[in-house]
């Protein structure tokens, strides 16, 4: 057994890393990611900040094995998955769409990842009903996908990965399409959620407050290129994510609305 | 307007839908007409008589019949289930290859016309020892229920279809698991409408029937032939009708199951 097999193979929780070094996928002649490196702690949340269409998804995919990287590393708790099949990887990557199987219920959904690693039922049913008040769906657990909301579904796909015990757990914009009220919930679930199995996830979003709720390390992505912040307040000042404009905003708006509207017929 | 107003179907629809019908409905009344008439004279317009005395007829040839029928429909099953299974696997591995060269190549049986086919392949099944059989026919009419299947599993899967195999890999699942959980619970109406199409092209088969079986494979096609050969009006349309009735069970269920989701969403 090789030093790099000794490690754990579950790091949430634990201070092991997450490694990307150097990465770069091309399709054709078009540079989709360009030398992509950054590191990330076992436990914590990295959050992928980028406008459309700038490589957050290739990134997230090409870690997940869903397309094939030009060069580069990629290392999950000492060891190095690039050539590994995605089902061999640890890695779960769960769409912007939250996708559940339509002929099975709600139970067996969130069930779906332990029944595939062949766990005990008796194991699988306490999981499922903890799963399902954690994630208030508990009177929906019969229910098929056709009959449940946006917010429903991507708790009932949100709880699927948690369960199926991932190294790395990877979320591509899984809240934008729902409306404002089941944003913030869905926010403070994963938040919650993340804390509770001590989860290691990368997170992409386009959206600075909820970058801002559910992450620890900071990066942002431009024209195939990554830059890591080295702290949060470095990722709250600086000009490219927008954060400074939107407080100046907000803090100008709450100067005017203390202003005597002298101008209001 | 009313909702249910604005989902009534156009007049022009109405009138394709009613020539439609129309021109089934006389294909097979003139069928009906010839299977049961006989001394049919110019220039009336139905036959002098019209009796049930030539289906009784084409039934004392019952041994004939049920062999062609039986034929025809261990023919049809064995092609359909083969094509569609076949096509299954080749037409999801050119969809994941994406490439141009094999979506070209899976078009390639549809350019040689299935008589021609036959020939050229008639001296490899003469030394595989089944030209003449069924297994020969078997396997001719295989390669075009194939072809069919890999093109039409090839072209209509979707974009979700793709996301949930790539779901049930990042999930851990091994091929079965995609199988069991994605291709077939996805795909399973498109699975049934290829595989009936199957059974319908070997169930309808001439040439390669003829070529191939060499006239030892007698289907209900070779039968219907032969009696218009015979000049046997009554016997080739009755055989006709027979040939056809898969094609009138279909549009039957089809008409019900339009007219049930009409009435369903009327009073939804």
């Amino acid at each position: 057994m090789t030093s790099a097999e000794q490690q754990p193979e579950d790091s949430r929780g634990r201070t092991d890393l997450f490694q990307v070094t150097s990465l770069n996928v091309n399709y054709g002649s078009q540079t989709i990611l360009s030398d992509v490196s950054f590191p990330l702690q076992a436990g914590k949340t990295l959050v992928v900040l980028g406008e459309s269409g700038c490589g957050k998804t290739t990134l997230l995919r090409a870690i997940a094995g869903l397309v094939p990287i030009t060069t580069g590393e990629i290392c999950l708790n000492g060891r190095i998955i690039t050539a590994l099949a995605p089902r061999d990887r640890g890695v779960i990557y769960l769409d912007q769409e939250p996708l559940l199987f339509e002929h099975l219920t709600v139970a067996e959904n969130i069930a779906f990842a332990m029944r595939l690693q062949k766990q005990s039922e008796q194991i699988i049913q306490s999981s499922v009903e903890q799963m399902l008040d954690a994630i208030d769906l508990r009177d929906h657990a019969k229910k098929k996908d056709w009959q449940l909301s946006g917010g429903q579904k991507q708790r009932v796909a949100f709880a699927r990965a948690v369960l199926a015990k991932p190294q790395l757990l990877l979320l591509d914009e899984p809240f934008c399409s729902l409306d404002g009220k089941t944003r913030g919930q869905m926010q403070s679930l994963f938040a919650e959620i993340s804390h509770l199995f001590s989860l290691t996830s990368i997170f992409v979003t386009h959206d600075v407050k909820e970058a801002l709720i559910v992450g620890h390390q900071f990066v942002r992505m431009s024209g195939s290129h990554l830059f890591l912040y080295p702290d949060r307040d470095a990722f709250l000042r600086d000009e490219a994510t927008g954060i400074p404009d939107e407080i100046a905003f907000w803090l100008s708006q709450t100067y005017d609305s203390n202003q005597p509207d002298v101008e209001k017929p | 307007m009313s909702s249910s107003a604005s989902k009534q179907p156009s007049l022009a629809i109405r009138l394709i839908i009613a020539a439609a019908a129309a021109g089934i409905v006389m294909s097979y009344g003139l069928l009906l007409i010839l299977s049961l008439g006989s001394g049919w004279t110019f220039p009336n317009l139905l036959p002098d008589r019209m009796n049930f005395v030539p289906w009784r007829a084409f039934a004392s040839d019952r041994d004939v019949l049920i062999k062609a029928l039986l034929t025809s429909t261990g023919l049809s099953l064995i092609v359909g289930g083969l094509g569609t299974f076949m096509g299954l696997v080749i037409g999801r591995t050119v969809r994941r290859w994406n490439s141009e060269t094999v979506r070209f190549l899976i078009y390639l049986p549809f350019v040689v016309a299935p008589v021609i086919a036959a020939i050229c392949l008639y001296d490899l099944l003469i030394r595989l020892r089944v030209a003449g059989t069924p297994a020969g026919v078997i396997f001719s009419q295989c390669i075009f229920a194939t072809s069919f299947a890999a093109v039409y599993f090839s072209e209509l899967w979707t974009r979700k279809t793709d996301r949930l195999e790539d779901l049930v890999w990042s999930l851990g699942g091994s091929t079965f698991a995609v199988w069991r959980h994605v291709v077939i619970p996805e795909g399973s109406g498109l699975i049934v409408v290829c595989f009936l199409q199957a059974c319908l092209y070997s169930w309808l088969d001439y040439g390669l029937v003829s070529v191939i079986g060499g006239g030892n494979v007698q289907s209900l096609t070779l039968r219907m032939f032969g009696y218009i050969r015979e000049a046997s009006v009554n016997q080739a349309a009755q055989a006709a009708l027979i040939l056809l009735l898969p094609a009138l069970a279909g549009s039957i269920v089809t008409a019900v199951y339009y007219f049930l989701r009409r009435a369903e969403d009327s009073q939804s």
